[in-house]
């Protein structure tokens, strides 16, 4: 990097009121090699032309800091729609889930059914006809308790 | 009501909550994206699908940062993300407004921001984007180098070169003099 570029990149930090050098990591220093210099640096390399000239830059750029297009959006909608993607996902990974244990369930007890025999279908049956309602009607009302509050 | 608490708020799923946060930095976002893409209809999707991001993972925010930080880094990535998937993009509207105090100002001016407009374009995004960081907004090389993912170093660079480059512009197009 020439010397020129380097105190043009000082000029630049400086006018940002920037701390950070990537090679003395120190401002104070860069300001001061800046203005020791500045005398034999504004014959030879015009420094304080380009100070000047990126400070009529930087200002026209400034023009642009107010600019506006007609976008209008409600935020609330947003939500709402982001809501809506929420259930939709829930839904989704739900119905994964489910699928997933059915297969899990009916396979494990396929194998233990080959094993036992008919017998003890039959007797799995009786089981599961007797127990599950009372299983199955505290586990619905929880869950239903557990998505109004929600 | 403070930020800290409209985001533990808004991550509990308080509707009223999010909505705050999303209004109080809506302006904000809205300006910096503007001047990323000089686009509307391509602020207006990128507008709105950072706020929708921003809805659906606020759970995952941690307020190390402000939230506007957040929300320009899932702004400038949605951009990026754009930029890759549509190679075009150099748009300016008809539907540009400036809000300049003074309506004969305003005119005057429009010719100008318009090139300005284009000579911020001008810049790749990543350039463009620590330029509008550094300059409208005042974030530290340190902050932007969080929001873009790259080097100090690196952000540095590119704000020198952003800057350089539109001086160079700016005198080429006869709006500002040598």
């Amino acid at each position: 990097m020439s010397k020129k570029e380097k105190l043009t990149n000082m000029l630049i930090d400086k006018y940002y009121n920037e701390r950070y050098d990537i090679n003395t990591t120190n401002k104070k220093k860069n300001l001061k090699e800046i203005d020791l210099h500045n005398n034999t640096l504004d014959k030879s390399i015009n420094v304080s032309v380009f100070e000047n000239n990126m400070n009529k830059a930087l200002e026209k750029m400034d023009l642009v800091d107010n600019i506006d297009f007609n976008i209008s959006m409600d935020t609330l909608k947003i939500i709402e729609m982001a809501k809506r993607i929420q259930i939709k996902r829930r839904c989704f990974k739900e119905n994964i889930y489910f699928i997933i244990t059915s297969i899990l369930i009916l396979s494990v007890f396929s194998v233990i059914f080959l094993r036992v025999g008919i017998k003890g279908i039959i007797y799995f049956q009786l089981v599961i006809v007797f127990f599950l309602p009372w299983c199955l009607i505290p586990l619905a009302k929880y869950t239903l308790g557990r998505e109004q509050n929600e | 009501m403070d930020e800290l608490e409209l985001i533990e708020k808004a991550k509990m799923g308080n509707k009223s909550a999010l909505n705050m946060l999303l209004t109080e930095n809506y302006n904000f976002l809205k300006g910096y994206i503007i001047k990323m893409t000089g686009d509307p209809t391509l602020s207006q999707d990128i507008l709105q699908e950072t706020m929708l991001k921003a809805v659906l993972n606020i759970k995952k925010f941690l307020p190390k940062a402000k939230f506007s930080t957040w929300l320009i880094t899932i702004a400038t990535n949605l951009y990026r993300d754009n930029l890759r998937k549509n190679k075009n993009l150099k748009v300016l509207d008809e539907n540009m407004v400036s809000t300049s105090i003074n309506p004969e100002e305003a005119t005057i001016s429009k010719f100008e921001y318009r090139e300005i407009l284009q000579i911020i374009q001008g810049l790749r995004y990543e350039k463009r984007a620590v330029f509008i960081l550094k300059h409208f907004y005042d974030y530290s090389y340190v902050d932007i180098a969080i929001i873009l993912k790259c080097p100090i170093g690196t952000v540095r660079s590119r704000l020198h070169y952003s800057v350089k480059y539109i001086i160079v512009e700016l005198e080429r197009r006869g709006i500002i003099n040598e």
